[in-house]
Order: C-alpha cells, then sequence, then structure tokens
C-alpha cells in the first residue's frame, strides 16, 4: 500500500532530524505560515516549508524565500559571510507531475538568494527519505557510515583458511611478510615442525 | 597528520623562496591558472613521495626555470595528532636530498631520513617493493586529487584498474604485494629446487654406478680362514726357486706381491723350460752319431783315371765316326763323277763326227766310240767298298766307361757328404753344449741326461707352484673383492643415507612449493575478496556523500560494483535510480560533466575518509570547482564543510568568486578553529605574488537563537 507522508509528519521529521544534527530551532516571526519550521546553525539559516501538494509549493514557494531572505537581512549584513548561507527546504508529500519536472528542476538549480533543495512525495515515501532530502544540512557522520573491520593483513590468515589453506599455514606466511622475512622459508619451517 | 608549513624555493612556480602558513582547518588556496596553485600541490607530493608522477621520472623537471640556486627545496612541517612535529625537507641540487626532524630529536638524513618518513606516513607502503611509488600512490590516489584527474577513478584504468588502484589505498596493495612476493619467492623457491635436484643427479648416477659394480663383485662367502697357511707354505716353497719378501696374506701389496713371483716363476719355468728342450735337442744329437770319416782322395784319383780312360773312349769313337762320315763323303763325289761322265759320253755319242764339235780337231772316232761305249756300259752298282770301323763296339766301350766314371763319382760324393754332415753334427753338439753349460763334460751324455731329469723335475714343480699360485692369486683376488664388496656396501649405504636425506628434503621442499602455489590461488581471490569487502565496507559513506550532493534528480544513489573473475578483481561505480528501478554501470553514459565531477569527488572523499591508514589526515583539492554548476558547486563546498572538522582541506579555485564562497563556507566558527587563504596573484619569474590572511572568526555565529 502506497502512503505518503503528512506534512506534519514531514515537519516533525525535519525538526528531530535538523536538531539532532545541532540545528536549534528559530521561533518564526510574523509571516511565517503554520506549516513552516526555521532553524540556525552557526554556518547557516534554514527555512523549511511543508507544502500538502505540488501545486502550492510550485505556486507558493517564492513567498517562503522572500521570507527567508527578509529574514536574513533582518538580523545579518550583506558583508557577512552567514548571511550567504540561506537554505530553503521545500517538501511536499504530493507528486510532482511529469509536466512539472523541468519546473521542479528549474527550483533546485536556482541558486539565486538562498539555496533551495526540494523533495516530492516521489522521493518522500518514508522518513529515512527525508533524511534523505535533508542530507546536504546535517552532518557527516562517518563513523557510522563505516563498520570497522581489523586491520586486511589480520583478516588474511582467516580468509585463506576458509580456501582451505591450513590456518597456522596462512598464518605463518602472513607473519613473514609483515617481518620481511623469506615467505618461503618460513612457510618451509612451518611444514617441517608439522 | 595535518600540514602545518611549507616553505618552497626553487621548486616548479615558486623561483623565490615562500613561507606558506597551512595551520588551519581549511586552506583555501585562490588564483588565477598559472599562478602556481598545482605547484603547491605538486611541492606537497614531492616532498613528501620524492616524485610527482605526472612529470615523469626526472628529478630535474620539478627544478624552476628561475630557481636562483639551480635547486628546488621544499620543506614541510606536519602536527602529528599528539601535536609533536614533523620537518620533512627535500631538495634537489641534481642530486635527491631528504632530512627529517621529529619532534626535536635529532635530524635524520638519507636512508634513515626515507625509512623514518616512510615508517610516519604510509607504513605498508614499507611492504611494498617499491615504497616510494606505494606512498606516491596513496597520496594521489586517498589524499591530494589533482586537477587532471579528478575523473580517473570512473573514466580512466578499465574495471581491473580501477580495482587494482582503489586496492591499493584501501590497503590490499600490500595483500598485492605479499602475493608478487609469494609469486617471487616460490618461483625461486622453484628454480632452486630444480637446481637442488640437479645437484642429486650426480648422487643418484653413482649410486647407480655402486649398486651396478656391486652387482658385478662375486658373493662369496669368506674362505680366509686357511689362507694365511697356504700363503706361508705356498712362499716356502717358492722361496727355493725365487726370492720373496717375508709378506703376509693380509698386506695391501699381498696381490701385487703374489702377481710378481707368479711371473718370476713363469719366466724362470720359460728359462729352465727351454734348458730341458737344448738338453732333450743334446741327447736326441748324441743318439744320431754320424757315419766315420771317409778317405776321399783315392776316390778322386780313381775317378780322375776313369774320367781319362771314359774320354780316350770317347775319342776313339769320335775318330771312327769322322773316318766313316769322310768315307762316305768321298763315296757320293765318286758316284756324281761317274753319273756325270756317263752323261757326257751318251751326249758326245750323239755328237761324235769327224771332227770335235768343240775344238774341231780330228780324232780317232771308234776308239772314241769305243771307249764312250765301254763308259756307257759301265755297272752303275760296283762302286768301290766303304771301308767299315767297329762303331758299335767303340760305343759300348764308352758307355762302360762312362758308367764306371759315375760310380766313382757318385761314391766320392758319398763321402764328401758323409763328412759334411758329420761337421754339421759336430757344430750342433758344441751348440748344444753350450747352451746347456756341459761343455768340458767327459761323459757328456750322462751329464745330459742327468741333467735333463732334473730339470724336467723342476719344470714340474714349477708348473704346480705356478698353478697353485695362480689359484692363491684367484682366491687373494676373491677376497679382496669381499673386502671391496663390503666397502662398497658400506659406501652404497652412506650414499642411501645422503641420498634418501636428500631426497626427503627435496619432497618437502616440492610440498612446499605446492602449498605456497595452493595458497598463492587462494591469495589472488582473497586479496580481490579483501578489496570487495573493503569497498563494501566504504560503500554506505560513498552513498552518504554521493546523497549529500545530490548531484542527478534521478539517479541518487551509488554503489561500488565489485565482481572478482579468475581471480582478478574488477571495480564499477553503478548509480541507481531507485525509484524508477534503473541502475547503470557507466556513469559517464548518464550523467553530465559537472554530475561526473561530483561522483569522482565523492568517491575520492569516501577513500580519504573511508580509509582510516592513509598518510595524511588531509583533503588536497586542486580546482576541483571547474565544469561544476551552480547548485552542485553548492553541495560540493558544503560537503567539504561537513569534513572540515575530521580533515584539513586544502583547497585550490582559480576563480576569485569561488574563492570568496569557499572562505565564507570553510570560516571557521570558534576559536579554536583556523582558515587560512592563500591568494596567489600573478606570477613572475620570482614566481607567484603571495597573499596570505586569516579568514576570521565569525564573533558570533548565531543570530536568531534568542
Amino acid at each position: 500500500m502506497d502512503v505518503s507522508l503528512t506534512t506534519s509528519q514531514l515537519l516533525a521529521a525535519v525538526s528531530e532530524l535538523l536538531e539532532s544534527g545541532g540545528y536549534n530551532v528559530v521561533q518564526p516571526a510574523e509571516g511565517w505560515t503554520s506549516n513552516s519550521r526555521l532553524f540556525e546553525d552557526p554556518y547557516g539559516i534554514v527555512a523549511v516549508v511543508a507544502y500538502e501538494n505540488w501545486t502550492d509549493l510550485a505556486e507558493t514557494w517564492p513567498d517562503a524565500q522572500g521570507h527567508l531572505v527578509e529574514l536574513i537581512s533582518a538580523h545579518l549584513t550583506r558583508p557577512e559571510p552567514k548571511s550567504w548561507e540561506g537554505y530553503l527546504v521545500l517538501l511536499t508529500p504530493g507528486v510532482a507531475p511529469s509536466a512539472a519536472r523541468s519546473q521542479l528542476a528549474e527550483i533546485r538549480y536556482d541558486t539565486n538568494r538562498v539555496r533551495k533543495l526540494v523533495a516530492t512525495g516521489d522521493d518522500l515515501r518514508t522518513l529515512d527519505d527525508v533524511e534523505q532530502a535533508l542530507l546536504p544540512l546535517l552532518p557527516l557522520e562517518v563513523e557510522s557510515q563505516l563498520e570497522p573491520g581489523p586491520a586486511l593483513l589480520e583478516r588474511l590468515p582467516g580468509l585463506l583458511a576458509a580456501r582451505g589453506i591450513d590456518a597456522e599455514a596462512a598464518r605463518t606466511v602472513v607473519d613473514a611478510f609483515i617481518a620481511n622475512e623469506s615467505v618461503l622459508e618460513r612457510l618451509h619451517e612451518f611444514r617441517s615442525r608439522v | 597528520m595535518r600540514l602545518k608549513t611549507m616553505s618552497v624555493s626553487g621548486f616548479r612556480g615558486f623561483s623565490t623562496a615562500q613561507d606558506l602558513d597551512l595551520e588551519g582547518d581549511a586552506v583555501i588556496i585562490v588564483g588565477a591558472n598559472g599562478s602556481g596553485k598545482t605547484s603547491f600541490f605538486d611541492a606537497l607530493l614531492w616532498v613528501l613521495a620524492g616524485k610527482v608522477p605526472r612529470l615523469g621520472e626526472d628529478d630535474k623537471s620539478v627544478v624552476s626555470q628561475y630557481s636562483p640556486t639551480g635547486e628546488a627545496r621544499v620543506e614541510l612541517v606536519l602536527a602529528k595528532a599528539d601535536g609533536s612535529l614533523l620537518t620533512v625537507v627535500r631538495r634537489f641540487d641534481g642530486a635527491m636530498n631528504l632530512s627529517l626532524e621529529v619532534d626535536g630529536e635529532p635530524a635524520l638524513r638519507g636512508p634513515s631520513a626515507e625509512a623514518r618518513l616512510l615508517e610516519e606516513l604510509w607504513p605498508d607502503a614499507t611492504l611494498a617493493s617499491d615504497p616510494w611509488e606505494a606512498l606516491s600512490r596513496a597520496l594521489t590516489r586517498g589524499v591530494y586529487l589533482q586537477q587532471d584527474l579528478l575523473r580517473e577513478f570512473l573514466e580512466a584504468d578499465g574495471d581491473q584498474g580501477r580495482f587494482a588502484v582503489i586496492g591499493e589505498i584501501v590497503g590490499a596493495g600490500r595483500v598485492a604485494e605479499l602475493q608478487r612476493q609469494l609469486e617471487s619467492g616460490k618461483a625461486s623457491w622453484t628454480r632452486s629446487t630444480t637446481a637442488l635436484t640437479t645437484d642429486v643427479e650426480p648422487m643418484r648416477s653413482r649410486r647407480a654406478a655402486l649398486a651396478q659394480r656391486l652387482s658385478r663383485l662375486t658373493e662369496i662367502s669368506a674362505e680366509g680362514s686357511t689362507l694365511p697357511e697356504e700363503w706361508r707354505s705356498w712362499v716356502r716353497r717358492a722361496d727355493g726357486y725365487i726370492p720373496l719378501p717375508d709378506v703376509s696374506v693380509d698386506a695391501l701389496d699381498a696381490a701385487r706381491i703374489l702377481d710378481a713371483a707368479l711371473k718370476e716363476l713363469e719366466a724362470l719355468q720359460l728359462q729352465e723350460g727351454r734348458r730341458v728342450a737344448t738338453l732333450g735337442q743334446l741327447l736326441r744329437h748324441l743318439a744320431a752319431p754320424p757315419r766315420q770319416a771317409q778317405e776321399v782322395e783315392p776316390l778322386r784319383q780313381a775317378l780322375a783315371q776313369a774320367e781319362e780312360a771314359a774320354a780316350a773312349s770317347r775319342a776313339r769313337m769320335q775318330t771312327g765316326q769322322e773316318h766313316m762320315a769322310s768315307e762316305r763323303s768321298r763315296l757320293v763325289a765318286l758316284r756324281e763323277r761317274t753319273e756325270e761322265i756317263r752323261a757326257l759320253a751318251q751326249l758326245a755319242l750323239r755328237h761324235l763326227d769327224e771332227r770335235c764339235p768343240i775344238c774341231d780337231q780330228k780324232y780317232d772316232i771308234d776308239e772314241t766310240r769305243h771307249r764312250l761305249e765301254q763308259i756307257l756300259a759301265g755297272e752303275p752298282g760296283q762302286e768301290p767298298a766303304v771301308p767299315t770301323v767297329d762303331l758299335v763296339a767303340l760305343t759300348a766301350e764308352v758307355e762302360r766307361d762312362e758308367r764306371f766314371v759315375a760310380e766313382i763319382a757318385a761314391g766320392l760324393r758319398g763321402a764328401e757328404q758323409g763328412n759334411a754332415s758329420r761337421e754339421e753334427w759336430e757344430k750342433t753338439l758344441q751348440r748344444l753344449v753350450a747352451d746347456v753349460g756341459l761343455e768340458g763334460e767327459d761323459d757328456l751324455l750322462r751329464r745330459a741326461t742327468e741333467l735333463h731329469e732334473s730339470l724336467s723335475g723342476r719344470q714340474e714343480t714349477l708348473a704346480a707352484l705356478r698353478r697353485e699360485g695362480e689359484a692363491f692369486s684367484l682366491r687373494l683376488a676373491r677376497a679382496g673383492e669381499i673386502a671391496q664388496r663390503s666397502e662398497l656396501e658400506r659406501e652404497l649405504a652412506t650414499l642411501d643415507a645422503e641420498l634418501g636425506q636428500r631426497e626427503t628434503e627435496l619432497a618437502a621442499r616440492a610440498a612446499t612449493g605446492e602449498l605456497a602455489g595452493e595458497i598463492l590461488n587462494a591469495l589472488r581471490d582473497a586479496s580481490s575478496e579483501i578489496v570487495a569487502g573493503e569497498l563494501h565496507r566504504i560503500e554506505p559513506l560513498l552513498q552518504r556523500i554521493y546523497a549529500t550532493v545530490d548531484p542527478h534528480p534521478a539517479f541518487r544513489a551509488v554503489r561500488f560494483l565489485t565482481r572478482i573473475v579468475r581471480g582478478r578483481g574488477r571495480l564499477w561505480t553503478s548509480i541507481d535510480d531507485l525509484t524508477a528501478n534503473v541502475s547503470v554501470e557507466e556513469p559517464t553514459t548518464v550523467l553530465s560533466s559537472s554530475q561526473l565531477n561530483v561522483l569522482a569527488v565523492s568517491v575520492f572523499l569516501a577513500l580519504n575518509l573511508g580509509v582510516e591508514t592513509l598518510p595524511l589526515n588531509v583533503v588536497a583539492l586542486d580546482d576541483p570547482l571547474q565544469s561544476l554548476d551552480d547548485v552542485n558547486l553548492l553541495g560540493l563546498v558544503d560537503l567539504l564543510r561537513r569534513i572540515k572538522g575530521r580533515r584539513q582541506i586544502i583547497v585550490s579555485t582559480h576563480d576569485a568568486r569561488f574563492g570568496g564562497l569557499l572562505a565564507r563556507k570553510l570560516r571557521p566558527i570558534s576559536t579554536g578553529d583556523r582558515a587560512r587563504l592563500i591568494q596567489l596573484e600573478g606570477w613572475t619569474r620570482e614566481g607567484p605574488v603571495v597573499e596570505q590572511e586569516e579568514i576570521p572568526v565569525d564573533p558570533k555565529p548565531l543570530r536568531l537563537v534568542a
């Protein structure tokens, strides 16, 4: 069953993700609708707006951008680096029709004033999709992406043993290599011992 | 390990000395193309790895054409995680010079500096056959993304090459090195084993020869118990004939002495045998004496008289014969005259006339006629008789006389021959007597007989001694063969033991070689599996990085696609449209140049962040923003900001506007942070004009939050 997220769910997910990513919630000033949220971190200011459908998004996103620009202008002067760090996240559980694809791309590729991140119902089927849409704003958690493993040469004897090589022989070969000794000599000694 | 400062002089675009402060989480280098940005990264690579692969192998290529000293020098100070400093100085003045100072320790130079530098930067490289090449690869693939190699991961090298390159970065290069070492070691091992096998061949040949020699030696049971007594007995008996040294049968040269003795006995036997034969001849000679000597002179006189008488008889017979012949001739002539006269008479009768028809004289015709008629009437058979001689008697007389001569001559010859034979007999006798040494013996026959008997007895004894000696010699030989066999058996046993040991060792070496081969095969698979495993371990990070920039509206997922075919790994970077369930293994076919650059940088950053053992905690990007559209550029810069705390970012751009963007995006936001902006403003023969500045910390990062 194809169940899309509601705007409330989208906003809740966004808030949780950005707050956990180091963003602070900013109380919206006048002019911001209930379907929007504001966040700030040391680098930038993020406005998130969740639209009920694609049409709303397509028609009214410039308003949201205008509000964000005003907000930034109100708090930062132009030479300040942060004044260039506005992000507008436009979300909708509604699916953009095929005909609107070019408009969607235009919004995404429009880097004037603020950077726009756009995700529609096609991209927002699960909560994980919400995180995917917000990735440019989230910290890069390298450790969580990598499963630590033992050093390669340490793993080698096991891998060789899995291919039918005597584990001790495999260990002997690796040890000799690490010690910069003659691998064949050490292997021969090993064979002589056993 | 992070970069702290770098001093460059005479290197590539940096003709004169430049001290660059690199201490910061981010260092942004801005300069137009040709201003020295790439020279900066080359200097960084060169001081650490001693080479800049893209410039080739000629070390001179790094020296600036305008270097005032004619040398290139780069000094890099690195800060280790514990805060200690590592100062690397590399200088090329026709020869490469490296020195290294580790946090106040005495400076190292040359090989010890190289070894320490490798140990500090990339210990994995010390296991490589060319450690500097390994370090260079690790730096250029995992730390420093060169401008002109931006998309190499995606477009160059081929699927196997990509796999190998990535494998090197993730550490499987050491596994590959082990594989190479094992291959090389196995080849050497096999050669060595073959050589040892060849060395054993002479032993095997020697063993076969020994076995053959053994088989030729008669297998005789020891029969030497009575040998010494028999030897002594034989020596005693032989000693009477030939001189023999007092030697034991066990003596090493007993066989040689026996052989010499047998030869002497043989010689003696032959010598005495000849004497016995001569004696035999002498005895036979004496047994057949010649007749007594005969007087020949009377016979010669009688012969002369008889020959004289025979000659007289022959003379008489010859005279008689001659007389008879003369008379016959005369009678024949007479007969011829008579006939001629009768013919004339007959002719004259026909021509009788008054006058002589010849002389024309007158004559008495009648008388003449009568006379003629008488002539014609004469009897032809009435011839005068020939006087006779008794030739028969004369002949008988001659024959008798000649027989007598022959008889006397034969008697004379017999006498002469008998006398000659006797002389010859005497001479032979003297020779034989002399030969046997019996000159002057009165009773020659008795002495010769005694001597003959005596020597014949010795001959038998000598023959017996020789027979016994030869038999003894054979026994000695057999006894020697027994000893030799025993010796050979001992030698064979020793050789068998040594050969067995060698063959056991060879078998063990062969088994080791086989095991090495099995390990090698397993290693090929394992090596590829390790790389594939590492790539799959890093893959979520790649996906995360790629998705953060999110360059394509549809292909939003990326994977490392690995396959192992016949032990060789292959690598593709696959991008997926998960919504439409479309997967593309060749991103170049669907991504734009800008999107491909993002993908390439994503792969690079995933490796940089995912491989913890890389030489430096640095991400160095030489002008990665070229060909990026705005949204991807922003996405990439945002990504760099996200990894800034984890890696020192060194990034260059040719575009001052992007430089400003990078400075803003990578600015420090707390007093503990630091970011540097280095501007290379134009290039002269002295090098670029370098402006360095600190990017200020945002004094109040949060503006909206109450």
